[in-house]
């Protein structure tokens, strides 16, 4: 237990190690498409106020593109820099003109220099001040002005008005009236004593500068670091004197000041190499970011970085982490700084390879890489070694010389995954219907990879199918990929996969039917045959359809589990019904109208033949009465009937039964009295006639 | 007067509140408040074109941490936000403030929208949301989708940066056209239930690919293989709320949204259709497409005006109605040629197909059945895509009146003859039966 324990602990302070000076990787070139599109330039030239612009212009030249407009922007620069503009201002025109070798540069600067002379005795901030003796510094250098010899007397006491400023641990206040102390106010007072040594050299400060190499030592040593080895500042206020804050920009700054000191100071600074890999390492690996601000103090940050008296890391890269034997891909190192620019001096040697997963001796050990001239690559060629499979690779990279070396650094050994490729050869594909009990095979066909061919089978729940096929590794070896599927899909949709397992080079699958039969769902039919090969290490991955397969299955019986629901296509679920159109009750059938006519005819016919009759009978009215009431009443009698049958049909054409019953009431009682009237006088004169 | 003044107000605060808080509205569809739930805030920059493309569309977005303790999405019992997206895969538990998966669930249930990425490790939490809604993501919590046939050669060399172009191929959901370009998916796959009508898969996984861990050895079939893995998947709830569930955080990303892509074998190379799918799926998923809303709905007997209390059997009717489809900024007549109208009463008895004049209006004529009861009109408008229109409205058809049957039928003229001239020949054998001597 304690063994493995210490095992563990041996492991982990490695790793930490490692971790610690680990090969970085140099900002790619999408982060440097993406940091290029932050910067968006205006009509005239600039990117908004000199501080922007400057910003702009000075991101774009370490990210090499040539979207700047110079002319432009040192015309813009000539006309906001004069002497009544701030000492910010001021600054960054003289920087912005410095960076694009503006003609005018002197011009302006002659203008400026007695007001920043001036400024320099008001200059209440850290920042006021690094802006003038910044910018009193840049135009020294190049001559600009004509007074430039009075600028080391006018800088003069500046270093110890900075001295005064100091906190503890290497840390800064920003004014006199502050309480606070930041590390990104000490990164300003160092480029504020890079500047004063600028002007008037080393000696004459020595005192000060030997406390402001201890404190920039000191402060280094506070950085803190996460857990992937990134180091860097972490201070989260913004001030008011520079502005934003955040780790980002608070450890651009402090960078930029211990670079810009350690390049004046005849002994440089000594930083650990842990040290500067950690912010080599924070800086690169930001992501993406939100503004053009933030872009410019990474950029920056990394071109201090690359750009230095201390230590410059080295970034290893690689062109592809897959490398395809077919091709005959060689292994291709590229050794660059932090912001991708080539180093061409540096030796690279292999130190072990090994194959993933395998407990066996390296591939190789100690193999140095060629180096290709003009290219900056550092190639290695595999194909002798190596068999497809992912390998570990341990590469050590130096400066070619001992010189070099005191100046450039690729950390600790680079660890690479890399990806060997190649195509596998696939022979003997056989498939066959074999007898379940005798395993006598009943139909076997061969099938040609080149070709994808295809074959047609049929089987029943008595046999068997056996599918058998060949793997080899371009070196001839066994190969046993990830993925090995044997597809049947159903026509209904339902798929059954199996994965087909090999011994050595042979791969085997035997499906029999009669104990699979549950498994398929007892669907018979036609099934899709489909292999499927594919690896991360194989070229020619493929799924091959391989024919077809009419399955004869028993009957499901009772119970059986129903095969699951297959997705339909989307598109094919919704959609309109088909539409319904009622169906009326036909009219019953009706006998045609000359029918109905006719009838109509027929029953007006013994009306008709009632008339005759009478007629040929004679009929005569000469018992009516002929005055008085009997006449009267006869009439009434009469006209009631009458009435009383024109009421009935007025009943079946209009009238409801309501209205009907009570006219017939009173027709009816009208009728009944004339009825009597007239039938009793009818019966007295019959009894006369009797009598008579 | 001040007072009256006051109580007005009030009056139009308690009418306007439930207007702000709702979801999608059909009343009010702009000014959409959204809550986007990040893992971590960098995600907000490496995820910047996709954000910026719903704030340039009138989102308003707040962006949180998942694990911000003072997340809340209702207060006073009011949601805050109409619409979540949820950038958080990995988080583990409940998310901040407590909001956990029943609290996510009530949002969704109360119509809100919601955008959800998962990722190669996905936590329980972000699992069981999915779940809830109907996706199911691989159980193996190591298992991402490898294709060893159809990947991007720009990817990892485990074939995890897969190319999907196995689209659903439907204007609505991917907008006019469609998505051209391959699609770059990293990440898990998930399977959504084959018989479900809310789920639609809109990229699936081709027939070569399966989730598994990229080291895997695999000694049996792995849970999810071939064109029944789905990548990307929509889900539309019966209340029309709408969720996106993406296996894939990537997909999102700028970095895959500008990315070019290469398939393997492949000797061309074409942009990515990425920055498409998500933005035209995020237009989905916040009603920007697809979501109808039917007014004016109409129905009288042919050659009136006015709605009758009942119908008689028999009767010619004409019945019309309005659709509009919202298109993030205004209601637009919507088109189609297979809106449907139902005569329905236990079950159709007219199914009729509408026209349309091509300014949303749909109308159609048909004929009362000749059954009498209690009959409604239905439009059941489900679509691929769109929300579901269901409309019903009850109107009784009623039987003949006794006066509305047929008169002097042709066939009964021989029984009308028969009795009138029994009626006549009565009349007239009375009189003289009587007077005749």
């Amino acid at each position: 237990m304690a063994v493995v324990n210490g095992i563990v602990l041996v492991l982990a302070v490695y790793c930490s190690v490692t971790l610690a000076c680990a090969s970085l990787h140099p900002l790619s070139e999408a982060e440097k498409v993406a940091a290029k599109q932050l910067f968006i330039s205006r009509d005239d030239g600039s990117f908004g106020s000199l501080e922007e612009t400057y910003q702009a212009v000075k991101s774009l030249k370490l990210l090499k593109s040539d979207e700047v407009d110079a002319v432009k922007i040192c015309n813009f620069v000539a006309r906001s820099v004069n002497s009544t503009c701030g000492t910010k201002d001021t600054f960054y025109g003289i920087r912005t003109a410095e960076l694009l070798h503006c003609q005018d540069a002197a011009k302006v600067a002659e203008s400026v220099v007695p007001t920043l002379i001036d400024g320099l005795k008001h200059a209440k901030s850290l920042v006021d001040l690094y802006y003038t003796v910044d910018a009193l510094s840049t135009i020294k250098k190049h001559h600009w002005s004509l007074a430039s010899h009075s600028f080391a007397h006018a800088v003069e006491g500046v270093l110890g008005r900075v001295k005064a400023l100091a906190g503890s641990h290497g840390t800064w206040r920003f004014a006199e009236d502050e309480t606070d102390s930041s590390a990104k106010a000490a990164g300003f007072a160092f480029e504020i004593t890079a500047a004063v040594i600028d002007i008037c050299g080393y000696d004459s400060h020595e005192s000060e500068v030997k406390f402001l190499k201890a404190a920039a030592q000191k402060l280094i040593e506070k950085s803190e670091r996460d857990e992937d080895g990134a180091h860097y500042f972490d201070e989260f206020k913004d001030d008011k004197f520079s502005g934003n804050g955040g780790a980002l920009i608070v450890s651009a700054t402090v960078l930029r000041g211990i670079t810009a000191l350690a390049g004046v100071l005849p002994d440089g600074i000594k930083v650990r190499e842990e040290k500067m890999f950690g912010f080599a390492r924070f800086f690169l690996s930001i992501g993406t970011l939100d503004s053009a601000t933030e872009a410019y103090y990474q950029l920056e940050a990394l071109s201090a970085l690359e750009n230095n008296r201390i230590l410059i890391p080295l970034a290893v890269s690689f062109t592809s982490s897959v490398l395809s034997l077919s091709s005959h891909d060689k292994l291709e190192v590229i050794v660059s700084t932090v912001l991708g620019s080539p180093f061409p001096h540096a030796l690279l040697t292999i130190i072990s390879a090994h194959k993933v997963g395998e407990e066996t001796a390296p591939v190789l050990t100690d193999q140095e890489l060629q180096s290709v001239e003009g290219d900056h690559k550092y190639i290695f060629d595999l194909v002798s070694d190596f068999e497809v499979g992912k390998y570990d690779l341990k590469i050590e990279v130096k400066p070619a010389t001992a010189e070099l070396s005191y100046k450039y650094s690729a950390g600790d050994l680079t660890s690479a995954r890399i990806t060997v490729t190649g195509k596998v050869s696939v022979s003997s594909i056989q498939i066959a219907v074999l007898d379940s009990d005798t395993g006598s095979p009943e139909f076997t066909t061969s099938l040609d990879f080149s070709k994808k061919e295809k074959a047609t089978l049929s089987a029943n729940h008595l046999q068997k199918l056996r599918v058998t096929f060949d793997l080899t590794s371009p070196s001839g070896g066994a190969y046993t990929p990830q993925q090995v599927f044997f597809k049947l899909q159903h026509e209904s949709g339902v798929e059954q996969l199996f994965v087909v397992t090999s011994s050595g080079k042979n791969f085997e699958l035997s499906l029999d039917f009669l104990g699979l039969v549950e498994k398929f769902y007892y669907l018979s039919g036609a099934y899709a045959l489909e292999l499927i090969v594919g690896d991360v290490t194989m070229e020619n991955s493929f799924l091959w359809a391989l024919g077809s397969l009419d399955l004869d299955l028993p009957e499901a019986p009772e119970g059986a589990t129903n095969p699951p629901a297959v997705r339909l296509d989307a598109t094919k679920r919704f959609g309109p019904k088909e539409e319904i159109a009622h169906v009326f009750r036909q009219p019953e059938r009706r006998p045609p109208a000359q029918l109905s006519n006719s009838f109509f005819v027929l029953t007006l016919l013994p009306l008709v033949g009632l008339l005759v009759g009478l007629s040929s009978v004679g009929a005569n009215l000469k018992y009516l009465p002929t005055s008085g009431l009997p006449l009267l009443s006869a009439l009434g009698f009469h006209g009631g009937i009458a009435a009383i049958l024109i009421l009935y049909s007025l009943f079946w054409l209009k009238l409801n039964l309501f209205t009907t019953l009570n006219i017939l009431g009173f027709l009816g009682m009208f009728t009944c009295v004339t009825g009597y009237l007239a039938l009793s006088h009818l019966a007295e004169q019959s009894s006369k006639v009797k009598t008579a | 007067m001040a007072s009256s003044t006051r109580s007005q107000a009030l009056l139009l605060l308690v009418v306007l509140l439930p207007a702000l808080v709702a979801a999608f509205s059909e009343d009010n569809p702009t000014d959409q408040r959204v809550l986007v739930l990040l893992e971590d805030l960098a995600l907000k920059s490496s995820h910047s074109i996709f954000f910026k493309s719903l704030s340039s569309r009138g989102y308003e977005l707040d962006f949180k941490l998942a694990d911000d303790t003072k997340l809340a999405l209702q207060r006073y019992g009011e949601y805050l936000y109409d619409a979540l997206i949820l950038f958080a895969p990995s988080v583990e538990g409940h998310l901040g403030g407590n909001l956990d998966v029943a609290a996510i669930l009530d949002f969704v249930d109360s119509g809100h929208d919601l955008i959800l990425a998962a990722d190669t490790h996905t936590s329980d939490l972000i699992r069981d949301i999915a779940t809830e809604c109907g996706v199911d993501f691989d159980e193996d919590t190591e298992a991402v989708v490898i294709d060893h046939i159809n990947f991007a050669i720009e990817g990892e060399s485990d074939h995890s940066l897969i190319i999907g172009d196995k689209l659903v191929e439907s204007d609505v959901i991917l907008g006019k056209g469609g998505v051209k370009d391959p699609v770059l998916f990293r990440g898990i796959g998930h399977s959504v239930n084959p018989a479900s009508d809310l789920v639609v898969t809109v990229l699936s996984a081709s027939p070569s690919a399966f989730s598994a861990p990229p080291n895997a050895v695999l000694k049996s079939p792995p849970a999810l293989t071939g064109t029944s893995i789905s990548l990307v998947s929509l889900v539309q709830a019966r209340n029309n709320a709408r969720i996106l569930v993406s296996g894939s955080l990537d997909l999102f990303s700028d970095k895959f949204f500008k990315s070019s892509v290469q398939k393997f074998g492949s000797s061309s190379r074409s942009g990515s259709g990425n920055e498409k799918l998500a933005v035209e799926l995020s237009k989905w998923t916040f009603h920007e497409r697809g979501h109808l809303k039917a007014v004016n709905v109409n129905h009288h007997k042919v050659g009136e005006k006015d709605e009758p209390s009942m119908y008689r059997i028999t009767d010619n009717l004409e019945y019309s109605l309005e659709i509009y489809e919202w298109t993030g900024k205004a209601w637009k007549p919507y088109q189609a040629d297979d809106v449907q109208v139902q005569f329905y009463m236990m079950s159709p008895y007219v199914l009729k197909t509408l026209d349309h004049n091509g300014k949303g209006l749909f109308y159609t004529s048909f004929q009362v059945p000749d059954v009498y009861g209690v009959f409604q009109f239905k439009v059941e408008y489900r679509r691929l895509g769109y929300t579901s229109l269901t409309l019903s409205k009850q109107i009784p058809v009623r039987p003949f009146r006794h006066n509305e049957y047929e008169r002097f039928i042709k066939a009964a003229y021989p029984y009308y003859g028969g009795a009138f001239s029994m009626m006549t020949g009565f009349f007239i054998f009375g009189i003289v039966f009587l007077y005749h001597k």
